[in-house]
């Protein structure tokens, strides 16, 4: 016979904390799988409980306490320079993430400042006077570069006509009659 | 069932050597654990029923309650914290033994594993019969069972200790108390 399922874990409870209600009893009066059931419960309880009473009286090494706060210090060794290591990759992980926010938005404000049309050329305003060339060349924009790379290129176009050559390399005087400086 | 094996007492502890261990304060801690270690150690000594293994287990449960003592809230005692540990610890030996689970092929193991007549005397075979009857327990269930018989905890003590209701302690054990049942049954010798 098996004893009822709604009871057993009743059953068990009760036989471990070691009070039985008035409902419990009854049923345990009239059920006898339900009694056989409580009594092997209690034999399972009772054997663990004289083991437990029985562990043997044992002491601990001298040597575990030493044991364990050698392997401690060595742990706490290794957490501080984990711990350093790890702040030293962090900093690190900032200081490239700066550098590389600095670069998009420098980019960025190239690629928008060569974007914008320019109505007169940079240079041109630059000429004003009290002006100086160096400050005027350290203008970091796109269309200043542009501007000047154009003025570059019609001043090596003059000068090749000046000699005689076109700009596709065609000679339009003979070699000779070029004076080298 | 009140009397539940050896008497427990909780060996007391200053406050400020708990607050100087949780700071990583490494003598504090050595301070705190050394009136535990004895008891630790026997209990270990039940589990693994070797010195050198027992050594060993209540060395790794201090080193993990050094590395983890800031989450110890006090709501159980220390010494039940530490048999917690232990378990977890402890759980690890048995994975490396047997298969984790309780099916009908382990009982039959179970049963088949008599001791012969030439082994030791009837005391030392039953201790051994229901250390192994929790080794074969599922980890969960073993926790509950050996802190409820062998650390000699309440319910509520039990819950504290890992972090789960008394519902499910209660579940826990009585599901750990049928297996073991089951078990003995299957073994068939009424010590």
């Amino acid at each position: 016979m098996k004893p009822c399922r709604e009871y057993k874990e009743r059953i068990a409870l009760a036989v471990l904390e070691g009070e039985r209600r008035s409902e419990l009893r009854q049923h345990l009066q009239n059920c006898v799988a339900c009694r056989a059931y409580a009594e092997e419960m209690e034999r399972v309880c009772s054997e663990h409980s004289q083991r437990a009473a029985a562990l043997p009286e044992i002491e601990a090494p001298r040597r575990l306490n030493a044991r364990v706060r050698d392997a401690i210090t060595r742990s706490e060794g290794s957490l501080c320079c984990g711990i350093e290591i790890r702040a030293s990759l962090r900093r690190l992980l900032q200081a490239m993430g700066i550098a590389a926010a600095a670069a998009i938005i420098v980019v960025m404000l190239m690629q928008r400042s060569s974007r914008e049309p320019t109505s007169s050329p940079p240079m041109a305003e630059a000429t004003t006077p009290g002006v100086s060339e160096t400050t005027r060349l350290a203008e970091p924009t796109f269309a200043a570069y542009h501007h000047r790379l154009a003025r570059s290129v019609e001043e090596l176009e003059a000068s090749l006509k000046e000699y005689g050559v076109a700009s596709d390399g065609e000679v339009l005087k003979a070699s000779s009659a070029i004076d080298l400086p | 069932m009140q009397s539940l094996g050896a008497t427990f007492v909780e060996l007391s502890y200053s406050p400020d050597v708990l607050a100087r261990a949780q700071a990583q304060d490494a003598d504090a801690f050595c301070d705190l654990c050394r009136p535990y270690e004895h008891r630790l150690f026997r209990q270990a000594v039940a589990l693994c029923r070797d010195e050198t293994a027992a050594e060993d287990l209540v060395q790794e449960t201090l080193i993990e309650a050094w590395k983890s003592l800031h989450r110890f809230n006090g709501r159980c005692r220390l010494f039940t914290w530490f048999c917690s540990i232990m378990l977890h610890r402890y759980q690890k030996v048995i994975r490396r033994r047997r298969p984790m689970s309780v099916n009908d092929e382990t009982f039959h193991s179970l049963a088949d594993d008599r001791p012969t007549p030439a082994a030791n005397t009837e005391a030392t075979d039953r201790d051994l019969w229901l250390q192994r009857c929790l080794d074969h327990l599922p980890h969960k269930q073993r926790q509950v069972v050996y802190l409820r018989f062998y650390v000699e905890n309440s319910m509520e003590e039990i819950a504290a200790a890992l972090g789960c209701s008394v519902g499910t302690v209660k579940s826990r054990l009585f599901n750990g108390l049928e297996n073991l049942r089951k078990m003995r049954r299957l073994r068939q010798l009424d010590f």
